[in-house]
């Protein structure tokens, strides 16, 4: 990683990007670290009423109310059991911050863009418009998240956008 | 005719004496053998009861020793259980250090976590500050690796915590069991000790009913041989009273029966005598044959 990092001494945005990579369950994903404003431990935010099933409640993030979503609800599979060793990734979408609820952050990957393998298209496939690669790292596939389709903005209540 | 007639009645009187006296003979002298055969049994009996008595004993000393073994059985058991008691005291000690452990593997676990928490939103920082954040984005990456590797330990070590943990709940039942095992043994040793003690009261009992059989059997020899004595006494007074009622006989050949009868007087005398020496002759047998002279002399004095 050191040695990556230093060999991308050279030229690192024009080659590598960065992403921060995650696990919900025992898959892998990963968003562009240049989007997330800050990694947080899970602490129970306040829930509202009418809000999306996705969406656990709001946390007040030093002045700022941030939506926070379970990624595991927004895949369909259930509600997140959270506790302490869960992690909210805070990330800036259309202008707003969102906090996406996983099971552990993984790693940072440096890749170059050759790496980002293209998602195969399926017949009536929703799920291939949230993500915008694939990258094969350690014998695990990342898939790297598109999160402005992943939270579209009918998701994100609109008295807290700004 | 009246003097023939009382030579005639001596003269069988005579016979029956001599019949009598032989007869005395032949059934003292069976007495004597039997109360010879009675002696030896007797000394058989005793050397048997000697065997048997010795044999008692060393029954009652072997129970007294079993009874010793089974009160030192007894006390080791019991000691035996205590230690198991400790031992499970011991463990639950080490389960308590091991939950004081493992909570400061929490607290590890914990801070690595922050620390890698930290580490992340430096690189996330780093990366955002472009070119300017890259020597930045190295130190984030190490002391990420750093936080990440104390994580690792305190998951290894967790792991190994439970572990010990469970060998510990594994030990203490086995000690439980062991110790339960023990006072299943303390009772046993107890049932065992009260056996034995029974068998070495029995063997006492025994031992002094054999002393006592011991001690008749020594009358019954001393009574067979003073029997024995008697016995001997017996024959010979018989053999002198059979040698009288034959010399009797001889001298009763002195009168005639053909001839004129005489000395009518000198018969009472001499059969009451005679008969009065005979009867005194029973007791004493050597001492009797002067006196039976003697009575004899009497009667021929008076005769």
């Amino acid at each position: 990683m050191i040695a990556e990092a230093e060999h991308g001494d050279q030229s690192v945005d024009e080659v590598w990007s960065q992403y921060v990579t995650f696990a919900v369950d025992d898959r892998h994903y990963g968003i562009e670290i240049t989007a997330i404003r800050e990694i947080k431990a899970w602490s129970e935010p306040t829930e509202l009423p009418n809000s999306p099933s996705a969406m656990r409640g709001v946390l007040n993030l030093r002045g700022v109310i941030v939506p926070i979503f379970d990624l595991r609800a927004r895949f369909g599979q259930g509600a997140t059991d959270a506790c302490g060793a869960h992690v909210v990734i805070i990330v800036a979408l259309r202008g707003s911050l969102i906090g996406v609820l996983v099971d552990a952050v993984s790693d940072i990957l440096a890749l170059e863009p050759g790496e980002v393998l293209p998602v195969p298209t399926m017949d009536g496939g929703a799920d291939q418009r949230f993500l915008s690669g694939l990258v094969s790292r350690d014998d695990r596939l990342v898939a790297l998240l598109k999160l402005e389709e992943l939270f579209s903005v009918e998701d994100v209540p609109s008295s807290l956008s700004f | 005719m009246q003097f023939r007639e009382l030579v005639t009645q001596i003269h069988a009187a005579t016979n029956e004496v001599e019949n009598a006296a032989a007869e005395i003979a032949s059934g003292t002298n069976d007495l004597s053998k039997r109360t010879e055969q009675a002696a030896s049994s007797l000394e058989e009996t005793a050397a048997s009861t000697e065997q048997l008595s010795a044999t008692v004993k060393q029954n009652a000393e072997n129970a007294a020793n079993a009874n010793q073994l089974a009160d030192e059985a007894n006390g080791t058991a019991s000691r035996g259980g205590e230690v198991a008691g400790r031992a499970v005291t011991a463990m639950s000690g080490i389960e308590g250090s091991a939950q004081k452990i493992s909570d400061i593997i929490g607290v590890i676990d914990e801070i690595a976590f922050q620390t890698n928490l930290l580490a992340l939103n430096a690189s996330v920082e780093a990366a955002r500050a472009g070119e300017a954040g890259k020597g930045f984005a190295v130190v984030a990456q190490e002391v990420r690796q750093l936080a990440q590797r104390s994580a690792q330990a305190a998951s290894d070590i967790k792991i190994l915590i439970q572990d010990s943990n469970g060998q510990v709940k594994e030990g203490v039942q086995l000690v439980n069991q062991a110790g339960e095992a023990l006072t299943e043994i303390v009772g046993s040793i107890g049932k065992v000790a009260g056996i034995v003690r029974d068998i070495a009261g029995a063997s006492q009992e025994q031992a002094a009913g054999v002393q006592e059989i011991n001690s008749s059997v020594a009358s019954m020899d001393q009574m067979t041989q003073q029997n024995s004595a008697l016995v001997e006494q017996s024959t010979a007074a018989a053999r002198a009273l059979s040698d009288q009622a034959g010399r009797l006989g001889e001298l009763m050949g002195f009168f005639k029966l053909d001839g004129s009868g005489a000395g009518q007087p000198r018969r009472p005398a001499a059969s009451g005598k005679s008969a009065g020496a005979a009867r005194a002759r029973s007791k004493p047998a050597v001492s009797q044959q002067p006196a039976m002279a003697n009575a004899a002399d009497d009667g021929w004095n008076e005769f």
